[in-house]
């Protein structure tokens, strides 16, 4: 192809439509034509809101209802392999037999493993630093997710012992917990 | 579980704000909308508009170029759908108020690219293919540089 006339095109167009379209269409005029990309770039915001509620079905419940009311952390013990699950658990991953052996676990335990981000984000519980944990409490076999709180987090060494810190006002989910303190700290 | 279930309900409050880089071609509408105005771009092949501004023609699949064109704010409603069904808008983080109707609008000098927005009127009866209307943008100190700054379009006289 050879050299497009662009303004052949626009008077083309120009020629079979009403005259008054003359009036309304504002050619930027060829002095005034820029290159888009030496533009800055343009960032635009969002935003994405999907707030949702769930049942957690009656094993979960039971648990979060013992630390709403009694702060008290349950497990549930699998009668083939032993097995105690914290939190509890419908059926043993291992043997998939219904659990329905409930013992309680202490509010003491072992930091499995932690995790540190060192920059906010919304998605976070908190502004940076944000100690997250993975606490096997005594008595249990499995480890959960929480938060670290009251801690150095340049100190965390895994198998520090941490004991769980309960909120004055508890609505029945995890964070009933508001987190696990580093012990003799 | 014996006895009477207690039914809790664990509420997950996700609320998440985001960026986007829009690009030259969508960042020069948007700024446009913001300034009042309606931006599209022409085609150095073709001369056909794109509404919204891209990169590339839709039809020829070659790059755009720099010519840009300012449409009317009056057009022609070529289609509508009336939405009486309520639905969750993420966006807003609410349900969308229902009663809506949206349309796709021919701008005055923008002859072959429709426009898809709210019209103001909400009554079925009172909508034709055919009738004029003109945007509605919103106070300058309310626009944003999205297409909510045009509020809607409204009917006028021929």
């Amino acid at each position: 192809m050879g050299p497009v006339d662009r303004d052949q095109g626009a008077k083309s167009m120009a020629q079979k439509k009403p005259s008054h379209y003359n009036d309304l269409v504002h050619v930027i005029e060829p002095s005034k034509r820029f290159n888009v990309l030496s533009l800055e770039p343009y960032v635009a915001e969002g935003r994405l809101a999907v707030p949702y509620r769930y049942f957690p079905g009656p094993v979960a419940t039971r648990f979060f209802v013992e630390l709403r009311d009694n702060k008290r952390i349950m497990g549930i013990r699998c009668p083939e392999c032993s097995t105690v699950y914290v939190p509890p658990e419908g059926t043993c991953g291992r043997c998939f037999r219904r659990l329905e052996e409930w013992v309680e676990v202490g509010r003491e335990g072992t930091l499995e493993s932690f995790t540190v981000p060192r920059y906010s984000l919304p998605i976070h519980p908190g502004p940076a630093p944000v100690a997250y944990a993975l606490v096997r409490l005594d008595g249990a076999d499995t480890g959960f997710l929480h938060l670290l709180g009251e801690a150095d987090t340049k100190g965390l060494r895994i198998g520090m012992r941490v004991e769980a810190v309960f909120g004055e006002e508890r609505v029945g989910n995890i964070l009933d917990i508001r987190y696990f303190r580093p012990q003799g700290s | 579980m014996e006895g009477d279930q207690e039914l809790l309900e664990i509420v997950i409050p996700l609320d998440l704000k985001y960026k986007w880089s829009a690009g030259p071609h969508l960042g020069t509408f948007l700024l446009g909308l913001k300034a009042g105005k309606i931006l599209a771009n022409r085609c150095p092949s073709c001369g056909r508009l794109q509404l919204p501004p891209t990169p590339v023609c839709g039809r020829c699949h070659i790059a755009m170029g720099q010519e840009w064109v300012e449409l009317g704010h009056r057009g022609t409603v070529v289609s509508y759908s009336f939405v009486a069904e309520p639905m969750y808008d993420a966006g807003i983080g609410d349900m969308r108020q229902v009663p809506y109707t949206i349309a796709a609008v021919v701008l005055d000098g923008g002859p072959d690219v429709a426009f898809f927005h709210r019209l103001e009127e909400s009554d079925p009866q009172r909508v034709r293919v055919g009738m004029r209307v003109e945007a509605v943008f919103k106070p300058p100190e309310e626009r944003e540089a999205s297409m909510e700054d045009i509020l809607h379009f409204r009917t006028v006289e021929p």
